[in-house]
Order: structure tokens, then C-alpha cells, then sequence
């Protein structure tokens, strides 16, 4: 279903590892994604699935292997050049700039292009904002919200930079049940906009509901993919969650 | 009000000592506002800041003077040397803000010291060696030429004070200065979203490079001479602690008032003699400590203040 023709705005990764001293973080690791769904990247912890995000947005160097955005080779690139081909991404330790009131935040996601003034870019902010379901104040600084409310404005602030590909890094943490259903139809409503989005989600809930492509990871690579309900019910992916029969 | 009230002083008394430490103090004001952009905005800690200071003076004494058989106007100079500091700052910046936190400190603190051995060292024909170089041309502005008489140069610096601030508030307050803050509070993230750090640190820099550039031109044309041991490294630490002091915040208000303390106050403790410095020092801690607990102690009083600037809430603007 998701193996459609590459168009310009596809990620492709192929062959990513990575190694953090003796500990393979990433090994061998290949995904695609484009606008046609939403891809979904789960695995138990310490599975490696944030040092893919971090190595897609070039905060960590790839040891081996390549990242894509159609044609264009982005692989190592500097943190802010990739983020101006078009990946933003949001933390699984929330980000944001807690000198600044939450508008400034997310206008900060705007501000690095040429031509935006700060007015533009505010204004841009507030109705990202809006847009993505936030209900707080725009004046208060970030740490006075609760996490889902940060959570939101991280989500704000990335899509201020009009990616085209969006990395949510759990993005329904710290959220309530009401909260992780808005956030399912936000993450509907941005797909079907034709963003690719690749969320890494401990909750299968969510991950069922809002993804049509589930790749597992586990000890750095793919174990397992395909739709969310043949994937919950591949053995594999239960020895890695549940440990095997040893 | 505090402003105009300061622009005064010179209308109600002629005490030449009294406006040789105001002048003293504004001329600190314009590197605690050029430091407070580097430190408190885009969040560099640069422990060589004085060397700014020593290259601003060091274009003015060397373009105004009997050196180089040189008498640039003070109107061309002023621009000269701020460009030239601001050059500089960005040249040194390049390789050391390759790194970050406390290797930039000892890094800048480093840098700092060159600048002054350098100009100990640079001969008697270039930059005087450590005598310096004297005779330097008193400033002279739409056909009034400075004297001795210290109140020209109380407005002078004043009047420039007084446009940094505006200046430092409008940079706060603009695209470049929300990205700075933004790079202060989360490097990385700020990367993310597409920021270059480089470039804004680069900016910040030069930017902030080029108030002590205007301040190191006033000092010098004011003392007609200048000599590498004013630029020594515990200048740098007072301009910090001036920061450190104004709050941390990114505000230039707190930072101009905490100038005109640190500055002032050892002279008002002239009474405590040999043992000024030794008031002054758990005096600076107190102010610090007092200023971090603002929220408790305005609480305590039953006052509610807005939370951050301690000293930097002036109703007076």
C-alpha cells in the first residue's frame, strides 16, 4: 500500500546504522514513506527508533547508509539545512525555548526564511496554533503548560517551517485519553494534507488507529512491517515486546 | 523619568569628580549592553569581552593621533571604529565559537589576553608597547571642540548610552533577537528548525562587539591617552559580573542600572578605605542573591510582581 511510486516529497532511508561505542544502536535500517499514509515506528525501548529520527534530522552522523527526500542525497547534512528541505520533527523530551512566550516558539519555526518579518511570522504562529487544537495562553512561557499543551506547540512550531516531512517522536506522551483521540485526528487531518508523517508511539492504540504502514524495530532494525493488524499479530513482534519462549 | 533625571546631573553640580565616575559608568553601561547581547541573548559566554574594549580605543587612539600623524574627524571615527571592532569580533569568532559553554569561556578568555599582549608587545612605532600611545585627539562635534571640562563629555556619553539602549531594546525585541533567545534556550531545536547557528552567533558577536567598539572610542578620546594595562582580564569579569547582575534575562534595562552600581559603588565606599573592595565584593553577592529571590521577597511584601527582571522593572519607560 505504501510502496507507491517515489515523488519528489518520499523519504527514503536505506542501510542506516549507526554504533554509540559497543552498542549497535541502528543496523542495516531501510524504510520509505511518502504522502499516501501515515507510518507508524514502534519497537521496545532502546530499539533505536529516536536515533533514526536523530540521524534523518542530522543531529546524530550516520555510521553507514543513506537518507533521502525524493532524489536529493540529504545524508549528514547540518541540523538546519535538513529542516530546510522540508523535515521537522517534534521530541520525545519536549524542546522548546523557555525564554520565549509560546508564540515566539512556534514563530520561530517560520523566522530562519528569508523575507518572514517577526509580525509574519507571529501571525503565521497563532493560526498554527489554532490549528492544531491549542487552547492555551500565547503569552506564557512553555514550562508553565501542561505536556499536552507542549506537545502541541512543539507539533506548532514544526509545522511553522511548512515541512513536508513531519517526525513525531511520541507525541501522545503525557496525554489523557480525550487528548490522544484530538491529537489521532489532527495527525489524520495533517496527512491528508500530504505531509508524510512518521510517528514513533508507544500507544498501539493510537498507532492502529492513525497508521496504515507499522514498521517494528527491535536491537536496532526492522523485524516486522506491514498494517497495524498484521503486525500486533506476527509472532516476532510479540517476542520482542513479551520476550521469547527460552 | 530616571532617564531624563540622569541626562541632568550636569545642570545642578559641576563636581568634576562626581562626573568623571558618571562618565566612568557609562562608558561600563555600553559594554554591560554590548555583553549583554552576546551573554543574556544569544547566550555565549565570552570571558575576553574587554579586548572589544581595547580595540575600539585602540582604532581611535591610532586614527587620532600624533602615531600615525593621523586626525581623523570624530564624526568619521566613530563609525570607523565600530566597524573595525565589529570586523574583528567576527574574525575572532570564526574559530572559537566552534565550541561552546565552558570551553568558549576559556577560549574568549584567551583571545583576551592576546589582544592585550599583543598590544604590549606591538612596538613602539605601532601601538606604543606598553606606554601606549598618548596625544590622542579630544573629540570635536558641529564645530564645538571638547576640553578639559568633563560635562561635554557627560552628554556625550549620554546621549550615546541612551541610543544603545533604545538600540539593544529594538534588537531584542526583533526577528534576530527572538532567534537569538531561541538559540539560548535550545541550540539544538533552534538547528531544527532551521536555524544556522553560526550565522546569529556570528551576528551576535559583531553586534555586540561593536558597543564596546563605541565605548573604547569615547574612553580613549576621553583620556587622550591609552595604555594596554586598562584591558586587563578582571575588566572582563566586572562587564560580566555587570551582566550577571542586570539579570541574565536578555533585558538592557536591568543591565544599564547594574552598570551604574558596580561602577559607582566602590567610590561610594571610599569611607571603608583599603577595605573597599572587600565591602564591594559580598555587596555584588547580596545584590545577586537578593535579585535571584525577587519573586519571594516582592511576594513577601505583598507586591505582585511579574516574575523575571528584579532591578529591570523602571516604570520610567
Amino acid at each position: 500500500m505504501i510502496s507507491a511510486p517515489a515523488t519528489s516529497t518520499a523519504l527514503s532511508v536505506t542501510g542506516l546504522s549507526k554504533r554509540f561505542g559497543g552498542v549497535v544502536a541502528v543496523d542495516r535500517f531501510s524504510m520509505q514513506a511518502d504522502g499516501h499514509g501515515v507510518v507508524g515506528l514502534i519497537g521496545p525501548n532502546g530499539a533505536g527508533k529516536t536515533t533514526v529520527f536523530n540521524i534523518i534530522t542530522g543531529l546524530v552522523p550516520a555510521d553507514a547508509g543513506s537518507v533521502r527526500i525524493g532524489e536529493d542525497d540529504i545524508t549528514n547534512k547540518p541540523t538546519y539545512a535538513i529542516a530546510r528541505l522540508g523535515i521537522q520533527r517534534t521530541f520525545q523530551n519536549i524542546r522548546l525555548f523557555d525564554g520565549l512566550p509560546v508564540l515566539d516558539n512556534v514563530a520561530v519555526g517560520s523566522l530562519p526564511r528569508r523575507g518572514v518579518s517577526l509580525k509574519a511570522g507571529r501571525e503565521r504562529a497563532q493560526a498554527l496554533l489554532d490549528e492544531v487544537g491549542y487552547r492555551g495562553r500565547n503569552d506564557v512561557r512553555p514550562s508553565e503548560l501542561p505536556y499536552a499543551f507542549q506537545r502541541r506547540v512543539e507539533i506548532a512550531r514544526a509545522l511553522a517551517a511548512d515541512p513536508k516531512i513531519l517526525l513525531l517522536d511520541e507525541p501522545a506522551a503525557g496525554m489523557h485519553s480525550s487528548e490522544r483521540d484530538e491529537l489521532a485526528v489532527l495527525i489524520r487531518e495533517l496527512q491528508a494534507k500530504g505531509l508524510v508523517i512518521i510517528l514513533v508511539e508507544h500507544d498501539m492504540a493510537l498507532v492502529s488507529r492513525v497508521c496504515d504502514l507499522v514498521i517494528v524495530m527491535d536491537f536496532g532494525h526492522v523485524i516486522a512491517s506491514g498494517s497495524p493488524a498484521d503486525v500486533r499479530n506476527d509472532p516476532r513482534v510479540i517476542e520482542a515486546y513479551l520476550g521469547g519462549a527460552e | 523619568m530616571v532617564i531624563v533625571a540622569a541626562g541632568l546631573v550636569p545642570v545642578f553640580t559641576d563636581d568634576q569628580y562626581l562626573l568623571d565616575v558618571l562618565t566612568e559608568a557609562g562608558l561600563f553601561v555600553l559594554l554591560g549592553l554590548g555583553l549583554n547581547i552576546v551573554v543574556s541573548l544569544a547566550g555565549l559566554l565570552d570571558l575576553g569581552y574587554i579586548a572589544f574594549w581595547a580595540v575600539g580605543a585602540y582604532t581611535a587612539a591610532m586614527l587620532a593621533s600624533p602615531q600615525f600623524h593621523l586626525a581623523t574627524p570624530f564624526l568619521l571615527l566613530a563609525p570607523i571604529a565600530v566597524l573595525v571592532t565589529s570586523v574583528f569580533a567576527v574574525i575572532i569568532g570564526v574559530p572559537t565559537l566552534r565550541v561552546r559553554g565552558d570551553y568558549l569561556a576559556i577560549v574568549t578568555l584567551g583571545f583576551g589576553e592576546i589582544v592585550r599582549l599583543s598590544l604590549l608587545n606591538g612596538g613602539s612605532n605601532i601601538t606604543g608597547g606598553w606606554s601606549g600611545i598618548q596625544a590622542i585627539s579630544r573629540p570635536s562635534l558641529f564645530g564645538y571642540s571638547f576640553g578639559y571640562e568633563l560635562q561635554p563629555y557627560y552628554y556625550l556619553i549620554y546621549v550615546v548610552c541612551v541610543a544603545a539602549l533604545v538600540a539593544g531594546h529594538r534588537l531584542r525585541t526583533s526577528k534576530i533577537g527572538v532567534i537569538w533567545q531561541a538559540l539560548r534556550d535550545n541550540e539544538l531545536a533552534a538547528g531544527a528548525s532551521g536555524v544556522r547557528p553560526l550565522t546569529y552567533y556570528l551576528l551576535a558577536f559583531g553586534l555586540g562587539a561593536g558597543f564596546g567598539g563605541i565605548s573604547g572610542l569615547l574612553f580613549a578620546t576621553k583620556q587622550i591617552a591609552v595604555s594596554p594595562d586598562t584591558f586587563t582580564v578582571d575588566q572582563s569579569f566586572l562587564v560580566l559580573a555587570i551582566v550577571v547582575l542586570g539579570g541574565l534575562s536578555g533585558r538592557f534595562w536591568p543591565v544599564a542600572i547594574s552598570a551604574v552600581l558596580v561602577i559607582s559603588l566602590p567610590e561610594l565606599l571610599r569611607g571603608f578605605q583599603e577595605y573597599r573592595l572587600v565591602v564591594f565584593g559580598p555587596l555584588l553577592v547580596l545584590f545577586i542573591m537578593v535579585r535571584e529571590r525577587w519573586p519571594d521577597i516582592s511576594r513577601y511584601f505583598g507586591k505582585r510582581m511579574r516574575a523575571l527582571p528584579a532591578i529591570g522593572n523602571p516604570g520610567s519607560r
